[in-house]
Formats: C-alpha cells, structure tokens, sequence
C-alpha cells in the first residue's frame, strides 16, 4: 500500500525546498479544489519531456525528484502545500481532468516529502482509506519520504497548535501516448489562474 | 504493534480467519523480538530505489515466477506425505495457487514489459510454472511419514514465509502500479488483490493448524520453533538483500559507464 523513508534527506535540503515554497511568487491560497481547506502552495504541472526545464525553475525540487520518479512515469502534478492551524484536507481521491479529452485520470503513484512536521503541531495525521473496512493513520515526521498507490482515499486531518506543516507532494501518472498529448507540457497553477494549459 | 505482525493480522482478520488469539500473541512476540528485515525502515528505502528500475524490477518479477513455481512443486510432492489429511490439502490447494502466482507473475512480465516478450523468455517462463493436476490422491499409507512435530514445524516455517511474503506483496503493490499504463491500472489491482488474498489465505490455514496445537500443549514449542525459524529467515534475508544491492549498484555502474561512453 505504500512506503515509507524516515530521514530521506538532510535538514540543509528540507529548508532549502521549504525557502523555495515559500519564497515563490506563485505561493498563495492553495488552488486545489474544496477539499484543500485553508492551505497554501501552488501545482506545477508537467510531462517527462519538460523535466528539464521544470528542473531550471524549481531546481531545488531536483534530489526530491531523483529519488522519487519512477521512470514509467510520463507525466506529474506537484503541490507544495503548506498548513497552519485549523487546516485540513478532506477525504478525497487525487484526481485531474484532461479538457481535451473530456478525460478523469487517477495518478499511478502518490509521493510526498514532509519537509516540515513541526512537534507543536497536533492532528494533521494522514488516513490511507485501504478499503470498506481499513484506514491506515499515518503521523509523519520531518523528512519523511513517502509513497503509497494513487488511487487510495486519502485525506489530513485538521492540523491545531502552533506551527507549520509543509510537504511536497508529487502525483506520478504513467499515461498512454494518447493521454499524454492532452496533458499539459508545463504549467504552473496558482489560485488565481488554476486552469492548467496544454502548452 | 511492529508493522510485519501488523500487516499480517489485519490480512486475517480482513478475510475472516476467526479466533487466533494465541497465535496473534506469539507473531507479535516474536516479530517484536526479532523484528525481519522486510519491517524495517531500511530495507523499504533500498527495495523503492531498486524496483524503480524497469531491469531490476522486470527481473524480480521473473524471479517470483520462478520462486512460485519451484515452491509449487516442493509444496505438491510434500503434501503427498502428510499424514493429516486435512492439512494436507490445504497444502495442495497452496501448491495450486503457487503455481498460479507464478503464471501471474510471467504474465506481469509480458504485460508491462512487451518488449521483453520474445519466444526464449516464454518458453523459460512457461518451464517455471508446473502443471499440477487439478486433484492428487490422498497419501498412501507407505508414504505418509512425519511425527507431529514435525509436521508443526512445516506449518510454522510455511507460516513465516508467508508473512513475508504478504509483506513483499505489500511493497510490490504500490510499485507494480506504478508501472501500469491506464489500461493496464484495473488488470494490475485486480492481481494484487487475488495474491494478497491468497497469502492470506495461506497464513490463514497454517495459523489455525498452530493455533490448535498451542492451545493442546504446544505453545512453548512453538515460541521457540518460531523463535529460531524466525532468526534463521532473518539472517537470510539481510544476506539476500546485501547482495541484492550490490548486484545493482554494480549494474547500475557499469549501466552508468555505459551511457557515458
């Protein structure tokens, strides 16, 4: 169901890519859908054939990266998302619309870094619904690397306390030529402009 | 509760094995004691940074298909000699669904791998996978042999390496997912589902065989059966593993060597 690194990278990194979230002109109110409640980030998202340049943006997502695709991966969604208190994410299946092909694709693999789990935080505990009857709780820890299969339920907890929880996440699809076409090549979605571009 | 025992008690609880308090408590001692190495952190971290590797990963799943198949045959020809009856047609239904998995895992290998799918690969992976017939004749009596103990002790072994192997199943799943293409995604969950039910199914019948034995007087040795068996497939494991990631980097290396020539 899925795995999980402890201590996937050092702590120069993890502020390194929190620096980086924060720091962006795209960060702002999350503009992922209603399920998202008062968090904060933005979504690059890109085929293979852009990592490249994906890379010359936001290169301090690349050891994130190295360590996390797999290479039958073709296309991607990434969301920095950043929570403070009384945020959380409700249960949901990750899950985006291809316009041009009127298409709903499920992500193959779901893979987050936990860039910062602050201890003052209480709540904000990741639920893996596994089927009818099972929910994985998971409670991550500052560098956690994690991986678990794209088409589980999944929501957070509501994060209360002090404190920031910060954490990439980075949707993994492996799509068929056909799909691919209709995927954006590389766009970055902000609330303000979360309508992703074939470009 | 450590995550091996974890997983496998939530797997029989799921497919409802009924009351195993006993053996519930001597898994969780024992893998709380001496916890494998496929429950720890760094054993998960070295087995995501291979399997994402389209050779490595396209050969382990020709090695499960080997290993399934070979188990088959050894569980077939045991089962002919046990001479509880009962139990030794759970064992030959395990054998069947052996032999199963081994033409599942082949067929993965052709499926996600087409490239691969060349007429020497076929015919080595159909000559992995042994036609068992459908039905055996129960033992004769010649052939039957094995005190109880030792017939326990085949249940214990059969039982960890069946938990192991549910917790292999469990690190594949998200992995061999990964690999599918759309068309591919509800192929791929519906296999994962029939083997993690399978492997639950077969920690099921032994747990219950050893569950009965323990609360008959056995229950101390089979916490030291297990103890040992347990530490054995331990140390086994960590080798494997060892060599396992030598075998890859080296590849890796020279793979790496190779592109930048």
């Amino acid at each position: 169901m899925y795995h999980l690194t402890s201590q996937a990278f050092d702590e120069a990194y993890l502020q390194r890519v929190e620096k980086g979230i924060r720091t962006s002109p795209y960060y702002g109110d999350s503009p992922l859908g209603e399920e998202f409640v008062r968090t904060k980030g933005f979504s690059i998202v890109f085929t293979r054939s852009a990592l490249e340049q994906v890379l010359s943006k936001f290169a301090y997502l690349a050891p994130f990266l190295e360590k996390a695709l797999f290479a039958s991966s073709n296309a991607f969604y990434i969301n920095p998302l950043v929570m403070g208190a009384t945020s959380r994410v409700d249960t949901h299946v990750d899950c985006r619309l291809l316009l041009e092909e009127n298409v709903r694709i499920i992500p193959n693999l779901i893979s987050i870094l936990y860039t910062r789990c602050e201890d003052d935080i209480q709540g904000g505990n990741l639920l893996l619904k596994v089927d009818k009857e099972t929910t994985i709780t998971l409670t991550p820890k500052t560098g956690d690397l994690l991986h678990f299969q794209g088409d589980l339920l999944h929501s957070v907890e509501e994060v209360t306390g002090e404190g920031l929880r910060v954490n990439v996440v980075c949707e993994q699809y492996n799509l068929s030529e056909d799909l691919l076409k209709s995927f954006p090549k590389f766009a970055v979605l902000t609330n303000e402009d979360p309508a992703p571009r074939v470009s | 509760m450590e995550i091996v025992s974890a997983m496998a008690l939530r797997a029989l609880e799921k497919h409802n094995y009924g009351e195993l308090s006993i053996y519930q408590d001597l898994l969780s001692g024992i893998y709380n004691t001496h916890i494998p190495p496929y429950g720890e952190q760094i054993f998960q971290r070295e087995y995501f940074r291979m399997i994402r590797d389209p050779g490595w990963f396209a050969s382990l799943l020709v090695s499960d298909a080997d290993i399934e198949g070979y188990s088959a045959g050894r569980l077939w020809t045991y089962a002919s000699t046990v001479p509880d009856t009962h139990f030794a047609k759970e064992i030959q239904r395990h054998a069947l669904d052996e032999a199963r998995h081994s033409k599942l895992f082949s067929r993965m290998v052709l499926r996600l791998f087409p490239s691969l799918d060349e007429k020497d690969l076929r015919e080595k992976l159909d000559a992995m996978s042994p036609e068992l017939p459908p039905d055996t004749p129960e033992a004769s009596e010649e052939s039957r042999r094995g005190s109880f103990e030792e017939i326990l002790n085949s249940a214990i072994l059969l039982n960890i390496y069946e938990v192991k192997a549910l917790v292999m199943l469990e690190l594949l799943r998200p992995a061999l997912l990964a690999y599918c293409e759309p068309s591919d995604q509800s192929w791929g969950k519906r296999v994962m589902s029939v083997l993690v039910a399978d492997e639950a199914r077969h920690i099921g019948y032994t747990a219950r065989f050893i569950n009965a034995a323990a609360a008959n007087g056995y229950r101390s040795y089979i916490s030291d059966a297990m103890e040992d068996f347990q530490r054995a497939l331990n140390d086994v494991s960590w080798l494997e593993l060892e060599d396992t990631i030598t075998e890859f980097d080296e590849t890796s290396e020279e793979f790496e060597a190779l592109i930048k020539r």
